[in-house]
């Protein structure tokens, strides 16, 4: 592909315009981005977020980055895991996502230890060697430069840490996968529409995921860009995966 | 190996979270960083396990690895349930660096897996604590049923108490024995965790909280 251009879902557009693009479609959808979290996966994506907060195995001194944080859940559960010398960084690149965040921190009692700051996941604004352990739930496949921006988190991670990549996959089961093609082209949309009322948004959802690295392209990007002992974990046959990789 | 892709990830969560409840048992692990093979000859699992900063970390594979350890599911469930590795015979069998692997084996005996408690925490807030409870007094049920089968094979006997003969009408009602030789392991237990205790007040204690 020409550097010029990047995808927005399926459509090709100007390397500049994704970011803007992308914030657009979460300053629509913020509002209601829970309810239609537990509408779209029918409650299943806490599953796959506690699965991930267990893998990430957080320890009560560990300084947390959760980036891609949105409205807070995966933060505010690796929050309940910290003492008071622990300390979590909510990072998003969209204000209102992270505005959202921000406030559920507030209302779960962890104002104390947490911090908010938008930033954008390529170049991250944070020192080298700074946290013990990094989240990314649902938000690297809305990244322009996935390359540039799995160097950043490595960089900001201090030896010994861990990065988890919760993100939507590919179904490793074709009659799944049909299903699932359905259900994503033909049904969210109608929901989205329905409930938030933004079927645009839930399309680029839809296609944004169809061109998502599938899970040995990723793993073999993270370990490109300078993470070890990389793995992972596919979560209802493969709809999603989590990816650890370690710096050492 | 789909099954094994499937179920490291719960295994390796069950098993950090009984470490990081023991500061004993991840203060063994200090300092070890070479992997230890695995070989569950029953199910013909092969897999690393990796020490880590916050535990370990299970990965499928069947690399040769400083350490190696063979052994059957059973025999896993033993060595976690706190059954000393020296003890377990054939049951258990190590190679290349045996020293490295009784250490990294030691730090997950002394966490004592709780089993039941682990997959009831994993499954309630997936499941709600109701079904969870069902399943968690169903899995209860089995695991009893096998360690009753394990002692019936290795003791030929369902009860410790059918081998006394009660010639007189003196030997100890089964319950009682059974009650007995329950409490003797909790007193054997709670010897292990005084010891491991003792240790860490004879330790130096370091600046970190």
């Amino acid at each position: 592909m020409n550097q010029k251009t990047t995808h927005f879902g399926y459509a090709e557009v100007d390397w500049k315009d994704k970011a803007s693009r992308v914030s657009q479609v979460f300053d629509s959808v913020a509002g209601r981005y829970d309810v239609m979290n537990d509408l779209m996966s029918m409650g299943v994506h806490r599953a796959w977020k506690r699965f991930t907060v267990d893998l990430a195995c957080v320890q009560k001194n560990d300084h947390i980055l959760d980036l891609a944080a949105g409205t807070g859940d995966l933060a505010s559960a690796m929050a309940a895991k910290l003492g008071p010398r622990g300390a979590i960084t909510l990072a998003d690149y969209n204000y209102e996502m992270l505005s959202r965040g921000r406030d559920r921190m507030i209302d779960d009692g962890y104002a104390g230890i947490a911090t908010c700051a938008q930033a954008d996941a390529e170049a991250l604004p944070f020192a080298d060697d700074s946290f013990d352990c990094m989240t990314i739930g649902f938000g690297l496949r809305n990244v322009r430069d996935k390359d540039k921006a799995l160097r950043s988190m490595l960089r900001v991670l201090k030896p010994g840490g861990r990065l988890l990549v919760l993100e939507f996959s590919k179904p490793s089961n074709p009659l799944l996968s049909k299903v699932y093609d359905t259900y994503s082209f033909e049904i969210l949309p109608r929901m989205g529409q329905a409930v938030a009322g933004d079927a645009e948004s839930y399309r680029y959802l839809a296609e944004s995921i169809r061109m998502h690295p599938d899970q040995d392209t990723l793993q073999g990007m993270m370990n490109e860009a300078g993470f070890e002992r990389t793995q992972y974990y596919n979560l209802t046959g493969g709809i999603v995966a989590v990816h650890r990789g370690y710096k050492f | 190996m789909a099954l094994l892709d499937q179920g490291l990830g719960p295994l390796e969560i069950v098993i950090n979270r009984a470490l990081n409840a023991s500061p004993e048992a991840l203060a063994a692990l200090e300092g070890a960083q070479d992997p230890v093979a695995l070989h569950l000859r029953d199910l013909g699992w092969a897999f690393r396990m990796t020490p880590v900063s916050h535990g370990v970390q299970l990965v499928p594979g069947d690399e040769p690895a400083r350490a190696g350890v063979s052994t059957s599911l059973v025999g896993l469930a033993r060595l976690a349930a706190g059954e000393d590795p020296r003890a377990m015979g054939d049951a258990l069998r190590l190679q290349g660096d045996a020293e490295y692997a009784e250490r990294v084996l030691g730090a997950l005996r002394s966490a004592r897996i709780d089993l039941q408690a682990e997959v009831r925490s994993l499954l309630q807030p997936v499941m709600g604590s109701q079904f969870g409870g069902q399943l968690e007094q169903g899995l209860r049920g089995l695991l009893d049923f096998g360690r009753q089968s394990v002692r019936e094979i290795l003791l030929g006997s369902s009860k410790p108490s059918d081998d006394i003969a009660d010639n007189d009408g003196q030997a100890a009602d089964p319950a009682q024995t059974q009650a007995w030789m329950d409490e003797v392991d909790d007193v054997a237990i709670a010897v292990d965790r005084l010891e491991a205790r003792i240790r860490r007040l004879e330790t130096p204690p370091s600046d970190e909280a």
